[in-house]
């Protein structure tokens, strides 16, 4: 994981992890993200997790801690380059937190729900199919 | 019924068209009824996961009772031909209705408690989106879109 103490601006090349915890979020036909699953509301930002200097096992383990934390199931997660979320307004910014030194948000979300929904789309389309936790793919 | 009424008359046709219009008339609403099944199905699965707050571990809102009233309206007003949505929620309580083709050819409408569909489409490298005010009808702006879908 990233250094609490010396934590990097995130750049374009970089990999981030978005935790499914809602079954609707993916469709089951070709395990593709739904658009709801980049949704920024209640906050005006999107919670991710860099890749950067983590393992594969790392990884899982913050969705595995969010998930028990929050009592829910963790479906899988969608991996989304960080230049793929520069769109209009949008940028992602390294945000650590206590338990997570990788975690970053999405920021920059415009204020109309239409809007928003149509980046949700782009990012939806740019993310990677989902991804099955270890114990069960 | 209209088309019905114009049947009647005392002839044995007239009472025989009379009898297979309501016939054919009852199967095409039990047809409809039962095709819309799966997505009402699909609308209280989603309804039973998200009705109360935290339902996508981010800190969701609830969706509300009228949301979900909202929504079974739209499906169960659809017009007949229309394809049936794929039903989901996003974290402001709202519930989405979504026809997709594949991830660049897509219409997402999202139903509010307020009475407002909000909705954004992407096809290919264009997107639409906009707001439209709802009264138990899918708006034809909205229903062009679901048809540009599935035309492609």
């Amino acid at each position: 994981m990233i250094s609490p103490n010396d934590v990097p601006p995130v750049e374009d090349a970089e990999l981030l992890a978005r935790y499914v915890m809602q079954s609707s979020h993916f469709r089951r036909s070709d395990f593709t993200v739904k658009p709801n699953l980049f949704m920024p509301h209640p906050y005006q930002e999107l919670s991710v997790t860099r890749h950067r200097d983590a393992t594969e096992a790392e990884i899982w383990q913050v969705g595995q801690d969010v998930a028990e934390h929050r009592q829910r199931t963790l479906y899988g997660r969608a991996d989304i380059r960080a230049l793929d979320c520069n769109i209009d307004s949008l940028k992602v910014v390294a945000k650590p937190l206590s338990n997570n030194s990788n975690h970053a948000d999405i920021e920059g979300w415009p204020s109309q729900k239409q809007d928003q929904k149509a980046i949700a789309l782009k990012l939806a389309d740019s993310a990677n199919k989902l991804i099955h936790p270890p114990s069960t793919s | 019924m209209t088309t019905a009424l114009a049947f009647r008359g005392n002839s044995q046709t007239a009472q025989y068209l009379d009898g297979a219009n309501q016939a054919m008339g009852q199967y095409f609403r039990e047809s409809i009824a039962f095709g819309k099944q799966s997505a009402h199905d699909e609308l209280a699965t989603i309804w039973e996961e998200c009705k109360e707050s935290n339902w996508d571990g981010y800190n969701a809102l609830p969706v509300q009772t009228a949301t979900l009233r909202n929504t079974y309206v739209l499906i169960e007003r659809l017009p007949l031909g229309y394809p049936l949505p794929s039903i989901g929620a996003e974290p402001d309580g709202n519930l989405t209705l979504e026809w997709y083709l594949h991830s660049r050819w897509i219409v997402s409408v999202s139903v509010s408690p307020e009475g407002i569909l909000y909705y954004a489409a992407l096809f290919g490298n264009s997107d639409i989106r906009g707001s439209e005010p709802y009264f138990d009808e899918m708006p034809k702006p909205i229903l062009d879109l679901i048809q540009r879908v599935h035309i492609a």
